[in-house]
């Protein structure tokens, strides 16, 4: 109950000028990063990061809450105007939300995109105030033994929840391989310094995270032909709304359901818990349970909107759930949190059970502050800046990719002051590249990135305690637990992904 | 169609070269120590747990990739060379070019360069080239306000 008032009392300072700034930036940077096609809240994120070096800790996260919050939603803008998601997170969005825009109800269409991401984004942002503090007071029971196991129940779901779980088990071993470069978390040792000083402290968390996530992406988008870009986005330019057209009527979502938005929050915030399944996951789950439960199924691929409401829901609903892990036990539950995790480590924060207990005063803003950017989204939105999204995708793209170039650049150079890190962020990059472009999953990186050097120096000094008895895993009940979720998961999850494909596949083929 | 060609795909290349780095990585660790040392683990512990788990992983994808190649060989199609754009690579030369000199030509020279010819390589021919100069020293200017002067971050100069 304290620290629920203690959460509620960080209200006090997200409304402070400078916070309700720094929100407010944040929000708008989320909002144009996630209406254009290419880029994410996450690497929205990613470019901040360096510029937090030099500010409170709480306005930094401040404006990280705000950006992950509208970042989610304003994927949906893209993907109901021209059929291009936003964010990877909008892509259950385009298939219901464009075959709208093609029927005369583009407007309606993000109003009601609006409206379930408000209801979500508030709803997992209150079950994370609500249960937060409950999970903390199980995490402080948690020895070192169990936080072993439990980095290692995360590390093996994130590897389960991919796709090619093969390609993410390499890009884990690539990201622990970058991690483990430099002095040795135990012994006075340096490792895979290959005699050049400038290895010796390691490879630089902004320097790994600007390389993997903007660098790549600034390849990748070269690629792009400009005249074809502009022609699509002139499409989304040429449309007229007014703000009475993006209000739908109460009928309309009566006729959603009111369960549709409660259901598919509670299932945007469970999968958000989960490490690494992210807001992808959480929409694509809830769309194919309010297909399996809606009265027309038929009309889902051609403008159902309870599908539309459902994905849009669920994703931002995920931002709540995905930082409970976090929070609660150092455990990122998805690329963007992680990310989040990384601005902490750059205050010297360690992730962990004792956050929260440690540091409540300065994280509990940023629980008012993913509440406030999920209440927002509508009168915003609906309001005031809607029918301007529309031309979000107006902004030159070459005056956009040239700066985001520059800022990813002189990022890392105003983290580390170091030419080297500079150059191992575009070495990392190229590698980046070439991984994106064979399809290995980006998030295993990064959690492996940040969560290795702990997976490392967790077991061994279970081990060293343990005068090097592996059984230490076991006989703690901590631990014990940790390990037999791992094993259930092991075999329920890829059931339940063969379980979901299937019902996919029927329904289409239906 | 030359053979070679199949076998020198991406999906071969990386986890080729994955598996390369997978040893290097374990020797050098092995150089420092032996895992287990008086009963506990030690330095090298933990890359060798990394080497045995990816090892699997980067020799099923290599199999894998190899399969492909063969498959494609004996069905006697030939590799889709796609017309690959070279802006990846230009982009790569620009960054390098940039980091290269940063400490000896300074932000002020080298920034607006940079931003021009990244505009350069991201347009589809070069047209506008003096709105893209404009453009160019104008969010040179933006982003040294932001660094430089919000957040108190000091880049190096040819004078200093």
């Amino acid at each position: 109950m304290d620290q629920i008032l203690q959460i509620l009392s960080g209200t006090a300072v997200v409304f402070q000028p400078l916070s309700l700034l720094y929100l407010s930036i944040g929000f708008f940077i989320g909002i144009i990063f996630g209406a254009l096609p290419g880029l994410t809240s996450m690497l929205a994120i990613v470019l901040l990061l360096p510029m937090t070096y030099t500010m409170p800790m709480t306005y930094a996260l401040i404006m990280c809450m705000g950006v992950y919050m509208s970042g989610i939603y304003s994927g949906s803008i893209t993907a109901i105007t021209i059929n291009i998601p936003g964010a990877p997170s909008a892509l259950m969005t385009c298939m219901e939300g464009h075959p709208m825009m093609k029927k005369g109800l583009g407007a309606k269409a993000i109003g009601h995109a609006t409206i379930g991401s408000a209801i979500g984004g508030t709803i997992g942002a209150l079950l994370l105030i609500f249960i937060s503090p409950l999970a903390v007071s199980l995490a402080l029971k948690i020895r070192t033994p169990g936080k072993f196991s439990l980095i290692l129940f995360a590390l093996i779901v994130i590897v389960i929840v991919e796709k090619n779980r093969t390609k993410a088990v390499i890009s884990m071993a690539f990201g622990i391989m970058l991690s483990t470069i430099g002095m040795d978390p135990l012994k006075s040792v340096s490792r895979f310094t290959f005699g050049n000083p400038n290895l010796i402290e390691g490879i630089d968390l902004t320097t790994l995270i600007i390389g993997a996530f903007a660098i790549s992406e600034l390849f990748d988008q070269s690629t792009v032909n400009n005249a074809e870009y502009n022609k699509m986005t002139n499409a989304a330019n040429s449309m007229k709304f007014k703000r009475s057209d993006f209000f739908p009527s109460f009928k309309e979502m009566r006729e959603i359901g009111w369960m549709t938005y409660i259901k598919s929050s509670f299932i945007g915030y469970i999968i958000g818990v989960l490490p690494g399944a992210g807001a992808s996951m959480a929409a694509f789950v809830s769309y194919v349970e309010a297909k399996r439960t809606s009265k027309h199924p038929e009309m889902f691929g051609n403008g159902a909107v309870d599908g539309l409401v459902a994905a849009e829901t669920a994703n931002n609903a995920m931002c709540g759930g995905a930082l409970v892990p976090m929070l609660s036990l150092g455990i990122p539950g998805d690329g963007t949190t992680a990310i989040i995790l990384g601005v902490l480590m750059v205050y010297g924060v360690v992730p962990g059970p004792d956050l929260l207990v440690k540091q409540m005063h300065v994280m509990a803003p940023m629980y008012m502050a993913l509440l406030i950017s999920a209440a927002v989204l509508m009168p915003l939105s609906l309001f005031l800046f809607g029918p301007y999204y529309l031309k979000i995708v107006k902004i030159n793209r070459l005056v956009l990719y040239s700066s985001i170039a520059l800022i990813a650049i002189l990022g890392v150079f105003a983290a580390t002051y170091s030419t080297f890190q500079m150059a191992v962020a575009l070495i990392i990059g190229v590698v980046m590249y070439f991984f994106k472009k064979q399809k290995y999953p980006n998030v295993p990186f990064i959690l492996a990135v940040i969560l290795g050097p702990l997976c490392e120096q967790y077991m061994r000094t279970s081990l060293t305690l343990s005068n090097g008895n592996p059984m230490v895993f076991i006989t703690n009940f901590d631990s014990l637990f940790f390990l037999l979720l791992t094993v259930a998961f092991s075999i329920l999850l890829p059931r339940a992904n063969r379980r979901a494909e299937a019902l996919s596949k029927c329904r289409e083929v239906k | 169609m030359n053979s070679r060609n199949h076998y020198l795909q991406a999906k071969v290349i990386i986890p080729f070269f994955m598996q390369i780095a997978l040893i290097i990585y374990v020797v050098s660790a092995l150089q420092l120590s032996s895992p287990i040392v008086g009963g506990m683990l030690s330095e090298s512990s933990f890359p060798v747990i990394v080497f045995l788990i990816a090892t699997p992983a980067a020799i099923k994808l290599l199999i894998d990739g190899v399969k492909d190649a063969k498959k494609e060989i004996a069905e006697g199609k030939d590799v889709v060379v796609k017309k690959k754009s070279i802006k990846p690579v230009l982009t790569v030369v620009i960054m390098a070019v940039f980091i290269a000199l940063f400490e000896l030509l300074g932000f002020s020279i080298l920034a607006p360069l940079y931003v021009f010819f990244f505009m350069m390589v991201y347009d589809d021919k070069p047209q506008f080239i003096v709105k893209k100069i404009v453009f160019a020293l104008l969010i040179a200017v933006v982003v040294y306000v932001m660094y430089a002067i919000a957040f108190d971050i000091r880049f190096p100069e040819i004078w200093r």
